[in-house]
């Protein structure tokens, strides 16, 4: 938790309303999202129960719903009705540009990371690879679905193709509650954007009377409703009337469940259409739409596999992308959001100043006694800035300049050298000025060159033998 | 009002009560240093029931059917004279098991053998025939039961004894004793929920601390209880059982030292006025006007416990009315322990945004920090927002 941070959670709760963490939108936003909340059975994350969805906030949202989630038949057959759809919306976004790209990507809208990892971990993990020439086959279009499901599941961080809503919105807002709270889509909302004379604590209590957003019902909803109404579906039996009685029954419940989290998901992205996008955020949805690319590719060849347990090597090859991927997102976004850029200035990583002077011209001898230029600028910070000499830091305007903190004076200004990137004729205009305002902050361009791949199993990934003997 | 000091029974009074069971004692040690919470625990206040009548709303039951998949999955690895678990501990705890005798300590089972045992001494009973079995195990491992379930063992807590009914299988083969646990929980390929498992592996180190001090009491060393414990949980979506085997020895230090941390029930009541007592519980048919009542007094019982606020409380059956309470007193351990944390010593949210903003002196060099820090982080934002990239 950094100052800045700690300082936003106590003005929040201060205030009694969430205060923005961020000047700019750090997702992309599709114009047609798939929104999709579901529940599953209570202790049994493979029996899903309901799911409902949509791609228009003005329309009723579908729904699905399985009368007897522990009945294998039944759940094919209702996870066929969303598995449809879903092929249905994804097929919308094949058409390709002349460089072979996908011209727009699908995007999925969750509720929380719970239900984005239920999706893709389970619901994708235990369809994706269901044999559909055996005895009792599963719908063809329900392994199809589950593969989608997998790919949505297994995204890069700064990936907007699937986006939790709890996830996207706490990324731009702090609430004045507990971080666990803040899981809460409704209440959180409420934080976020309380209703006409209510604060954000009165209004995320209301938030929390709610029925949850899944994929989790309120157990106590499952004993009082849910209990009766298999009991019904079991008392039902064969007769189709009273079976279609029991199915509108439970619909016309889940509805009353699920609709409220579905359409907060619709109110989460209102609250984010509303902040500007940041400069980099089209850049990250050029990459996520070359990713789905290769995914449709992959499926309408038949060659979307999965694993469901990684190699050593590609787990540690995945981990060293993930992390890579984490940094340029954080560095990109400090790069595109001064707000996001001041949590490092208060923790002391970056350095805010007024430029006092610039010295182009300034030249230095290396060790070889060559002259070389190393232009200077003097900077009077307007935070402390403590640390020491040879720290290497960018001009967070052009990151391409890298600097190198001189040994301060008693005058309490800063001076920094050009090592590279503005100390040739035709770059030296990405110097500042005097009288600029800038920030230096400790994020340069990422390498260009990519790191050597994974090859053999390091260390953090052996694998200890199973039946390893006890000591 | 007499000066006699508030003892552990007085307190509770007429309140139902809810024995501790590791879950609880784990639950408890999630809001380490709460005084409110060991002074409930140790007197054995049932904690769902009162949190629903001071916040009014229905206590969260489970769901029905997360308790039938768990009750199957259970009932399916146990049965056959447990055949699957003694498969699996050959395989994971490498145990040589030539025969099986089992033993059954639940309340139901030894109300069978000795009717007319009930309350207290029931669970005196259990702890007994506990007692004597294990030793029995260390002794003549070659003729005793092997394998005890529904064991009843003690712990001290807050200096107060309290009852553990272990839902664990304790084995015992070559005078070493294992704890299996037996879980409902799916493994998804070889990976398992960890907020639960880590919740799963706390549970078992209390368990395995409870035996080792029983082991102790007889006379042996605590290392015969050994640290490597199996969890059973399904594999995948199915019901086919799959066992991993953990050293929790670490987590079991942990709460040894957590345990001997806990503040001593005793003193906290010793600060409490005299009289202080948990009302009754009002009966089902209660008018409202009855329960509103009983809510206010078990508050005011409170009131003089004082709590303290973290991330962990979460769980506890009594977070809304605690929240609330620091949401009253403006605590900044409404925030969260990193913020609170944070914020070192000052505890009131309008203290620290006075600080920050110097409306107030800092008191003290802590003070002097926290104001700081604060402040450097506001200045940021401010130029920040100030129009500056």
């Amino acid at each position: 938790m950094n100052a800045l941070r700690t300082h936003q959670a106590l003005q929040a709760a201060a205030e009694r309303r969430a205060v923005t963490t961020t000047t700019r939108r750090h997702v992309h936003l599709s114009s047609s999202p798939l929104v999709v909340v579901g529940y599953h059975l209570a202790g049994d994350p493979g029996a899903p129960l309901a799911l409902v969805w949509g791609t228009a906030r003005d329309e009723t949202p579908h729904c699905m719903v399985v009368p007897e989630p522990r009945n294998r038949a039944l759940r094919f057959e209702a996870l066929d009705e969303f598995a449809i759809d879903l092929l249905a919306y994804l097929s919308r976004f094949e058409v390709r540009d002349d460089g072979g790209t996908c011209v727009d990507a699908p995007q999925l809208v969750v509720p929380n990371a719970g239900t984005a990892e239920w999706l893709g971990g389970i619901v994708g993990r235990f369809t994706r690879n269901l044999r559909t020439d055996g005895d009792a086959p599963p719908p063809a279009s329900v392994p199809l679905a589950g593969k989608h499901l997998s790919f949505f599941g297994d995204l890069l961080p700064g990936s907007s193709l699937m986006i939790a809503a709890t996830d996207a919105l706490t990324l731009h807002w702090q609430t004045g509650q507990l971080p666990s709270e803040d899981l809460n889509l409704a209440a959180l909302l409420g934080w976020i954007d309380p209703p006409d004379g209510l604060d954000g604590p009165a209004a995320a209590r209301l938030g929390e009377q709610a029925p949850p957003a899944g994929p989790d019902s309120d157990p106590n909803w499952d004993a009082d409703v849910l209990a009766d109404l298999i009991r019904s579906w079991h008392v039902a039996g064969d007769d189709p009337a009273a079976q279609a009685a029991v199915r509108g029954e439970l619909e016309g419940e889940i509805r009353e469940q699920l609709v409220p989290a579905w359409m907060d998901c619709w109110r989460a992205l209102d609250q984010l259409v509303a902040l500007p996008a940041g400069d980099h955020v089209a850049g990250r949805w050029l990459s996520d739409r070359k990713v789905w690319t290769a995914h449709s590719a992959r499926m309408a060849e038949g060659r979307a596999f999965f694993r469901n347990i990684p190699t050593p090597v590609q787990a540690a090859g995945r981990l060293r992308f993930l992390e890579s991927r984490t940094q340029n997102l954080q560095r990109e976004m400090a790069w595109d959001d001064p707000l996001v850029m001041a949590a490092l200035v208060a923790s002391g990583e970056a350095l805010a100043g007024r430029v006092v002077a610039v010295d182009a011209d300034r030249q230095t001898f290396n060790a070889n006694g060559r002259r070389q230029r190393r232009p200077m600028i003097t900077l009077e910070p307007t935070l402390d800035f403590a640390r020491p000499a040879g720290t290497n830091l960018y001009l967070s305007r052009h990151p391409s300049v890298k600097l190198e903190v001189l040994p301060n004076d008693a005058s309490g200004l800063i001076r920094v050298e050009v090592l590279k990137g503005a100390n040739q004729t035709k770059t030296l205009g990405l110097l500042p000025t005097a009288g600029d305002e800038i920030v230096l902050s400790p994020y340069g361009r990422p390498e260009f060159y990519q790191r050597s791949t994974v090859q053999e199993i390091p260390w953090t990934h052996l694998q200890l033998v199973e039946d390893s003997e006890e000591s | 009002m007499t000066n006699t000091p508030v003892t552990l029974e007085g307190f509770r009074g007429e309140f139902p009560r809810q024995p501790l069971n590791a879950r609880r004692v784990a639950g408890a040690l999630e809001a380490p240093g709460c005084q409110r919470r060991t002074a409930l625990d140790a007197a054995g206040v049932n904690l769902d029931k009162l949190g629903s009548l001071i916040s009014g709303e229905p206590r969260d039951r489970q769901s029905p059917f997360a308790l039938t998949r768990g009750n199957q999955f259970e009932q399916q690895v146990v049965a056959n004279g447990m055949a699957e678990i003694v498969a699996l501990a050959r395989r994971h705890l490498d145990l040589a098991i030539p025969e099986v005798r089992q033993h059954d300590l639940s309340a139901a089972a030894v109300r069978e053998a000795y009717p007319g045992v009930t309350g207290a001494r029931m669970n005196e009973l259990r702890a007994r025939l506990t007692r004597q079995r294990t030793e029995e195990m260390l002794t003549d491992p070659a003729q005793a039961y092997n394998l005890i379930r529904h064991a009843m063992t003690r712990l001290d807590f807050g200096g107060e004894t309290v009852y553990l009914e272990q839902d664990v299988l304790a084995f015992a083969i070559d005078g070493r004793i294992h704890v299996v646990e037996i879980k409902s929980y799916p493994r998804i390929d070889g990976r398992a929920d960890p907020t639960k498992a880590s919740a799963t592996v706390r549970q078992t180190a209390v368990y395995v601390l409870s035996l080792q001090q029983l082991v102790v009491e007889i006379g042996a060393p605590p290392e015969v209880v050994k640290t490597t414990t199996m969890i059973v949980l399904p594999e995948n979506l199915s019901f086919r059982p799959t066992a991993v085997t953990i050293d929790i020895d670490m987590y079991v230090r942990r709460l040894a030292r957590q345990l001997a941390s806990v503040p001593r029930a005793a003193d906290i009541l010793d600060a409490i006025p005299a009289g202080t007592q948990l009302p009754a519980h009002p009966d089902n048919g209660a008018d409202n006007d009855e329960v509103g009542a009983a809510a206010t007094a078990a508050r005011e019982a409170l009131a003089v416990l004082p709590p303290r606020f973290t991330d962990g409380c979460v769980s506890c059956p009594l977070f809304h009315s605690c929240r609330d309470e620091a949401e009253r007193h403006g605590s900044i351990a409404r925030l969260g322990t990193a913020v609170a944390g944070a914020c070192g010593d000052v505890t009131s949210i309008a203290a620290a945004l006075d600080l920050a903003d110097g409306r107030r002196a800092p008191a003290s060099p802590s003070e002097a920090a926290v104001a700081a820090a604060l402040a450097r982080g506001a200045a940021a934002a401010r130029i920040a927002t100030g129009g500056l990239a």
